[in-house]
């Protein structure tokens, strides 16, 4: 569940200054928000570009926060959205930009070259197809179900599974032929 | 919603939905028999459940990334500018939602202020706004919106051909990348310079220029490596 790794911080406190109170709330929720940002978009650029949209947007839209979810739940979902439509908007102007441009890399024949660590996962994250990035990085990434990434990116259940499970796929072959 | 896609083969091509599932622990105790025997015999399959497990288990682990202080920055500033102007974008935003965000163009988006808008095009501007002070809003817009990348850019573009050559087909779909990148800056100017107060066009052009520079950074970077 997503629950599970949400940065469940406790709404910004009120005060009689509202600057103070929403950088509060960025402080709060933007490292979390701009790993995802990034993770979605591929690099650093657009990821920063995407986490100052979002937080114009929350500021324009926090005056409607019903209190009906969580504030980091109700950010995180209004994020994901954002990020959504970044990575189709752009797949969808630019398709030529979501090939793979180191193809052969996924090949999974290459032997094994040490620990994987955390920055051979990201840059291999970033070599994925669109599609399954983003099912990955919902589910294994932020912990969503199978059935919530269904419903976000508007696909059946068993294709989430696929999904992630190519991309999974995808990453082992890339991190198998990666140089030592 | 799209039909359910097959799950990709595995290792020996058998039982993939069932591992799949068993990576992630979900895997029905009456699939774990015949799995379970299969990967007693079957090393491929065993090793893959491994990897995918690892890399499952690593990718829950990834640490946030902390952003530039300069976003924060950014942000306030912007928000300044949009407590200073309320109605600036309202226009823009109603036309935004009905028209089907990011694949029209930003000249589109342009004609469409011009078509649909014009009592929120006209509020958000001064009514005894001359065409110089339009003009000058525009140029200025664009140059702090260019400015920072101009000098990067022209230094890539004098940079990349110089280098190593990438292989054909690579080089291809940058170039191709590349032209779309430049059409769509083209189209932005053309939307920030009719209206520079125009957020989603500015942040477009700003968009536009990031993607070009990162391209020609990757153009670059394969030169150096020598393709």
């Amino acid at each position: 569940m997503i629950e599970t790794r949400a940065v469940e911080g406790p709404a910004p406190a009120k005060t009689s200054d509202e600057s103070t109170t929403f950088e509060s709330l960025y402080r709060t929720h933007a490292k979390r928000i701009y790993s995802l940002a990034y993770r979605f978009a591929g690099n650093a650029a657009e990821a920063e570009e995407l986490l100052q949209d979002i937080f114009l947007q929350a500021h324009r839209k926090l005056s409607g926060f019903r209190h009906e979810a969580a504030l980091s739940t109700w950010l995180h979902r209004l994020a994901v959205n954002r990020c959504l439509d970044h990575v189709r908007s752009r797949a969808a102007r630019q398709g030529a930009l979501t090939e793979p441009l180191i193809e052969d890399t996924t090949s999974p024949t290459g032997a094994a070259a040490g620990p994987i660590t955390r920055i051979d996962l990201e840059r291999a994250i970033a070599q994925l197809p669109v599609g399954c990035r983003m099912a990955f990085i919902l589910h294994d990434v932020e912990g969503y179900e199978h059935r919530e990434v269904a419903e976000r990116l508007g696909i059946a259940v068993g294709t989430s599974k696929s999904q992630v499970h190519k991309a999974r796929l995808r990453l082992r072959g890339i991190l198998r032929g990666r140089s030592a | 919603m799209k039909n359910h896609e097959p799950t990709p083969r595995t290792a020996c091509g058998r039982h993939a939905d069932a591992l799949a599932a068993l990576v992630d622990d979900a895997l029905d105790p009456r699939g774990r028999g015949p799995l379970g025997d299969h990967l007693a015999g079957c090393a491929a399959c065993r090793k893959l459940l491994a990897d995918l497990r690892e890399i499952r288990s690593l990718a829950r682990a990834l640490e946030p990334i902390e952003p530039p202080a300069r976003v924060w920055h950014d942000v306030r500033r912007r928000i300044a500018a949009g407590e200073q102007a309320p109605q600036r974008t309202v226009g823009w935003r109603l036309w935004w939602s009905l028209g089907g965000a990011a694949l029209a163009g930003a000249a589109a988006m342009a004609a469409a202020v011009l078509v649909i808008g014009p009592a929120d095009f006209t509020r958000s501007r001064a009514s005894d706004d001359p065409a110089g002070a339009a003009h000058r809003a525009a140029t200025a817009a664009l140059e702090q919106i260019e400015g920072p990348h101009a000098a990067a850019i022209r230094e890539l573009e004098q940079r990349v051909g110089a280098g190593a050559p990438i292989p054909a087909a690579t080089r291809a779909v940058l170039t191709r990348n590349l032209a779309l990148v430049d059409d769509a800056i083209a189209e932005s100017r053309s939307a920030v310079a009719a209206d520079p107060g125009t957020a989603i066009a500015r942040d477009r052009l700003r968009a536009g220029l990031t993607q070009k520079l990162a391209l020609l950074r990757t153009m670059a970077a394969l030169e150096l490596e020598g393709g």
